[in-house]
């Protein structure tokens, strides 16, 4: 008969995260009622009173049971002979087991303990002992003590999987967090997976947060994520996931936070699961009272479903209470993909926040957040509209400049200068003084400066200086206003402050950097030989591995040179490449020394400069141009053939990419060399041209080989070669067929930059708007700030004008300019945005600009012819007497200076006969109408028409006079 | 101290979960709203009611008939094919996922709504398979079967999505986004992630990069316990962050990719895009 006799599935109890200790529950369902307990007596025969034990225990009265057992186990002790069936160890198990549920723990510790010394005890015994005595060290919260009592007790494998759960529990109430851990740990291992083993596992994870393992507490959460169905405590859950990825994140683990965050469901939806389990529960729980006589399984069971339950409340109530919890999700989501670089993501799920939580208290905070993920995008129309949102909403929050100061970084970093500015002019406007007030200032000067608006910048850190005289961005105030002097070619006053800075700040941050603006203030003022004395102090002064050394000998080369010390210039130019360069100054130098070699005519050690250049730079975008000078300097030698395979090789390494566009410049110089006609000798016949069909075969052979042919952007551009060699012999037609095939043979995603524009221009010119779009697009849309991204802008807004659409041109024009910078279509796109606000009625702002065509010299042509009738036209407009004289002028030079285009001087002439008519003067109107009629390459023109229409009313009013042939231009 | 457990946990609960899954045959059987259960084994279908041959003591046989309606729930081992089918499907490979998922789709079909029935997985998985084809026509029918079928939300939304994709393919757009839009608002979440996908490959078509991120970063931000369409959203990703110009975080997308969803198509494909 075994007193104590649990089943496995009994061995545990709910437990949950945020609950209370369940310890005496557990020790209630672990000593369940004896039913064979022994009577004794002292003065009656000992069978007699084991015989009265039991009734007393029916009766609930262990108190009294538990007396008896003590006299019954002393007689036994004193030497007389238990009855039949019943040992001294059994006696003190049943005697310690009745005190412990008369609620006597340390004499039911004293029992046990004193059964446990027995050496001849049954490992049964022995086990449900350690048990006993462990339970009541742990409700006497002797925690310590009753830890190694239950380890003890696990070598019982009937008592294991409790003496791990009650040890577990000792342990946490001990504070000894490793310990519960490991018996937690050593409890799953085993434990079949069902919902007690999901209440242990919730346990564990929410010790392991505890003692700060939040590597093992995600992978628990992890894996409780995949037995969701086991777990009651679903609220619980998702606490402890939430309490996991705060930790992650301030611990700096955003990852890790954001697999924490992502198991935490919406509010509404943890809500009604919760709900449906904890009814769940209910309904379990309602099924087993409803039993007429439970057994003692069926009242452990109740008993861990009761507290399982209560759990669960409590984590839902713990979940209700907490405010905006879908709200406080989605910022600690954000917060966690902003933490890992996700700030698109980041973005979205504030702007969601914002939409959706009109109430949530911390809205500051989230659009502060907000403002913060779009610069960090660079995303800056996103950022002016959020900081725009963000003030109107909270006019005065704390949060304002730091989000205005945010912002303005963002725009820096994408070198928006002028919105950087205008954050910042925001900043220091809308706000009192803060704490950002300083760097604000001091940011606002440099982006001024960055501007080469070095007046505003140096007015800037004089303002600050002045009011800052001990301010924490003193020193750069100081140093950025002389830098602002020498930019405007204030060399002497410059000079003198930098003289100052140094004085007052002998150990500053740009000591070496002022002392060599020094040695460039002295060649700006041309004196060298001082530049070249200050250089070379400097070099002197600092260490070989000062990164402004390369620099340095850059200017000392210049200032040698400037001496008409060449080879030392070069010397020095050739040290200086040794060193570490900007891109921009290694330029600057390759290109000196190019200059100078071929000054010297020294094309040999040019051509080896730009060789070894590609060499030992194979990868450095200036490959390029090594190859362009290789080619430009044997061509001027005569000698291109040398320099053509050198050039293709370093063309091909590139030609299958279409993201590097300044391949593109190569292939222009490649048609040219190889359609070049070669000189005349004297004494020799002229040189017979080539065919083209011949070059273009040559093209290929250097271009295409075994790497190359198979690519479709490579011989994309082969065929790009053959259009430019079209273009240098003069066959325009030629070229055209050519990009239309290239049109019609490659998707737009495989051209490169310089190709996808002229293919555009090719069929825009063509007719074929629609497919010019598509090759527009695509270069806008992938080569935004290329080369050749104003081919794009301005073949789009050209589109946008025929399309009716002057507003949408006008931004695509400004693009051409401010965006791609209009490298190759100034022109155009000059234009474009004069016939755009022509178009939307902004007359004036629309003659600055054709007037601006009319004089640019260099644009003297179609442009011109265009931007005079079009001056013409606004002048008509206005109607005035003098007005009208001025249209009268623009129209006259057109006819009379650009006769190259017949369709603007069709077109001037006929205006300029309506002008005249509208001054009162019939018959110089009649007069220019028969000038026209008299050119007859006019007369396919529709003016040609309206003149004949317009002619007998004219000669109505006035005599014809005779015809004369229009002025010389 | 501690042993890495969960992993030692894991590897338990797994051998556990192999030790108790009963053989196949076991488990087929029809269960009746009266309670009553009958073995898949001893009915053959007809074309409204599972029939019964029933043995008379003193020889020979009759039928009985239990009308479809009648029956409450099939309690039948969810078929391998559909687990098999769906990891070809993943794959790409649809012809041969379709073949193994035929036979589970006919065989039950006549209880497209009974409690336990595989049909609706058979047919939405069925649909999915057909999608990486191009007979829009077989498309648009199991579409249109499974909307008419009833079979909630997440289903339907699977045939919606499907009909807004044949929209897309077809180059209408502007049909594609409404219906998208449609399920946006009101699809559960995993129909609605792959919606937000459908919008973000519409928008890369146009070369709409921000859009295009915003869309398949939608999957990430707001569905990310959905990881089997994670990787279809980090390529997409990837591949806007490349248009836009964001060379930086286009590769990182791709690492993130190949890093957690090494065995996938999207994975390979990163791969190749990105000299990864």
């Amino acid at each position: 008969m075994t007193p104590l006799r649990e089943p496995r599935a009994s061995a545990r109890a709910s437990l949950s995260p945020v609950g209370p200790f369940p310890l005496l529950a557990l020790a209630l369902a672990f000593s369940a009622p004896a039913t064979d307990a022994q009577t004794t007596a002292s003065r009656i025969p000992l069978a007699a009173q084991v015989a009265e034990v039991e009734p007393l225990l029916s009766a609930r009265k262990p108190a009294d049971a538990a007396a008896l057992l003590d006299e019954i186990v002393a007689r036994v002790r004193g030497g007389e002979t238990p009855p039949p069936g019943l040992s001294l160890d059994r006696l003190l198990l049943t005697a310690a087991q009745t005190h412990f549920q008369a609620g006597n723990f340390p004499r039911a510790a004293e029992l046990a303990e004193s059964l446990e010394k027995i050496p001849s005890t049954p490992a049964a015994l022995l086990g449900e002992a350690r048990m006993i005595r462990g339970l009541s060290l742990a409700l006497q919260k002797d925690y310590a003590a009753a830890i190694p009592v239950f380890a003890s007790a696990e070598s019982t494998p009937s008592l294991r999987d409790k003496a791990l759960l009650y040890g577990a529990l000792a342990a946490r109430e001990a504070g000894r967090l490793p310990v519960a851990i490991a018996a937690y740990n050593r409890l799953l291992a085993t434990a079949p997976r069902d919902r007690d083993w999901a209440d242990a596992a919730l346990s564990l994870v929410e010790l392991h947060l505890r003692a700060d393992n939040l590597a093992d507490a995600g992978r628990g959460l992890e894996l409780l994520r995949g037995q969701l169905a086991l777990v009651d405590n679903l609220a619980g859950l998702n606490l402890l996931s939430l309490q996991l990825g705060d930790a992650l994140l301030k611990a700096g683990d955003p990852a890790g936070a954001l697999a924490a965050f992502r198991n935490v469901g919406a509010r509404a939806d943890l809500l009604a699961e919760q709900q449906k389990r904890a009814a769940g529960l209910e309904r379990a729980l309602e099924r087993y009272r409803a039993l007429a006589r439970p057994s003692s399984l069926d009242l452990d069971a109740i008993r861990r479903l009761d507290a399982r339950l209560a759990q669960a409340r409590a984590s839902l109530a713990e979940v209700e209470k907490l405010p905006a919890f879908d709200a406080t999700l989605r910022q600690r989501l954000a917060a966690a993909f902003q933490e890992r670089g996700g700030v698109w993501e980041a973005a979205l799920l504030l702007e969601d926040l914002l939409a959706r939580h009109p109430d949530f208290p911390d809205r500051e905070a989230a659009w502060f957040g907000l403002v913060r993920a779009y610069a960090d995008a660079g995303r800056l129309e996103k950022v002016r509209d959020s900081v725009e949102r963000f003030l109107a909403a909270h006019p005065a929050s704390p949060l304002g400049p730091r989000a205005l100061y945010l912002a303005a970084e963002g725009a820096g970093k994408r070198g928006d200068l002028p919105g950087q500015l205008a954050f910042l002019d925001l900043a220091d406007q809308r706000f009192p003084p803060n704490d950002l007030t300083e760097p604000i200032r001091l940011l606002r000067a440099n982006a001024l400066f960055a501007l080469a608006r070095y007046a505003e910048a140096r007015e800037v850190v004089v303002a600050y200086a002045r009011e800052f005289p001990k301010g924490r961005f003193l020193e750069d105030a100081r140093y950025l206003a002389p830098m602002a002097d020498l930019a405007e070619g204030r060399a002497t006053d410059a000079e003198k402050q930098i003289r100052d800075y140094l004085r007052d700040f002998p150990e500053g941050r740009f000591v070496p950097d002022a002392r060599y603006r020094l040695a460039a203030t002295a060649y700006a003022r041309q004196d060298y030989a001082a530049c070249g004395d200050l250089a070379a102090k400097w070099l002197a002064a600092y260490p070989s591995d000062h990164p402004q050394r390369g620099e340095v000998l850059s200017l000392q080369g210049d200032a040698l040179a400037g001496l008409g010390d060449i080879p030392g210039a070069i010397a020095a130019y050739r040290a200086s490449l040794d060193l570490p360069l900007s891109d921009e100054q290694l330029g600057y130098v390759l290109d000196e020394l190019t200059r100078h070699y071929q000054a010297r005519r020294d094309y040999d050690a040019a051509v080896a400069l730009w060789e070894n250049f590609a060499a030992t730079q194979p990868d450095h975008p200036y490959v390029i141009n090594a190859a362009y000078w290789i080619s430009r300097i044997r061509a001027k030698e005569g000698r291109p053939d040398e320099a053509l395979p050198l050039v293709a090789e370093i063309t091909r390494r590139y030609l299958t990419d279409p993201d590097r566009g300044d391949v593109e410049r190569l292939l222009v110089e490649l048609a040219a060399t190889l359609a070049r006609v070669p000189r005349a000798r004297a004494g020799e016949p002229k040189p017979i041209p080539v065919p083209e069909s011949a070059l273009f075969a040559r093209a290929d052979e250097l271009l295409l080989d075994e790497r190359t042919r198979e690519a479709p952007t490579a011989r994309a551009r082969a065929r790009f070669v053959h259009a430019e060699i079209a273009a240098t012999r003069q066959n325009p037609a030629l070229r055209d067929e050519i990009l239309g095939k290239i049109a019609a043979t490659y998707a737009p995603d495989q051209l490169p930059a310089g190709i996808l524009g002229k293919v555009g221009d090719a069929l825009l010119a063509q007719n074929q708007p629609e497919l010019a779009a598509s090759f527009y697009d695509r270069l806008v849309a992938a080569y935004p700030r290329s080369l050749f991204a104003d081919y794009g802008y301005v073949g789009l807004g050209e589109l946008s004008l025929r399309a009716g659409k002057p507003e949408e041109a006008l931004a695509r024009f400004d693009a051409a300019i401010d965006v791609a910078g209009a490298r190759s279509k100034l022109k155009e796109a000059t234009l474009g945005r004069a016939r755009a606000r022509l178009a939307l009625g902004q007359l004036d702002a629309a003659r600055a600009l054709f007037e601006e065509v009319a004089a640019n010299r260099a644009w003297r042509g179609e442009a011109t012819a265009e931007a005079l009738f079009q001056l013409g036209e606004i002048a008509t407009r206005r109607a005035t007497p003098d007005d009208l004289a001025k249209a009268q002028a623009h129209y006259q030079r057109i006819y009379l200076s650009y006769k190259r285009f017949p369709g603007w001087v069709a077109k001037a002439y006929l205006r300029s006969a309506e002008t005249f008519d509208r001054l009162g003067q019939p018959a110089e109107a009649l007069t220019t109408l028969n000038r026209m009629l008299t050119e007859e390459r006019l007369a396919p023109f529709p003016e040609w028409q309206k003149a004949l229409a317009l002619k007998p009313a004219l000669e109505a009013r006035a005599p014809a006079p005779a015809a004369q042939p229009p002025a010389k231009s | 101290m501690s042993p890495p457990r969960p992993r030692l946990l894991l590897a338990l609960v797994i051998g556990h979960g192999t030790l108790v899954i009963p053989p196949a045959a076991s488990a087929q059987r029809y269960i009746l709203k009266d309670g009553a259960a009958l073995a898949a084994a001893d009915v053959t279908l007809a074309s409204n009611a599972l029939v019964q041959q029933v043995k008379i003591p003193s020889g020979g046989t009759y039928e009985r008939r239990f009308p479809f309606a009648d029956i409450a729930r099939l309690e039948f081992p969810e078929p391998p094919a559909l687990d098999e089918a769906e990891t070809l499907a993943t794959a790409g490979q649809g012809e041969a996922a379709l073949k193994l998922l035929e036979p589970v789709y006919r065989q039950f079909a006549p209880f497209p709504k009974t409690p336990g029935s595989p049909w609706p997985r058979a047919a939405s998985l069925r649909l999915q398979c057909l999608l990486l084809g191009t007979d829009e026509t077989a498309i648009g029918a199991a579409a249109r079967e499974l909307m008419q079928t009833g079979l909630g939300p997440e289903v339907t939304g699977v045939a919606k999505l499907a009909l807004a994709q044949l929209d897309a393919r077809a180059g209408r757009e502007s049909l594609a986004r409404l219906m998208l839009d449609e399920i946006v608002k009101d699809a559960p979440p995993a129909v609605a992630a792959r919606a937000w996908l459908l919008r973000g490959d519409l928008a890369a078509a146009r070369a709409a990069h921000a859009e295009a991120l915003e869309c398949y970063l939608h999957v990430p931000a707001f569905y990310g316990q959905l990881d089997d369409l994670m990787p279809a959203a980090l390529l997409g990703a990837a591949r806007a962050y490349k248009g836009y110009g964001d060379t930086d975080r286009a590769e990182r997308s791709a690492l993130e990719l190949i890093d957690r969803h090494p065995a996938t198509l999207q994975a390979a494909q990163a791969k190749k895009e990105f000299n990864l």
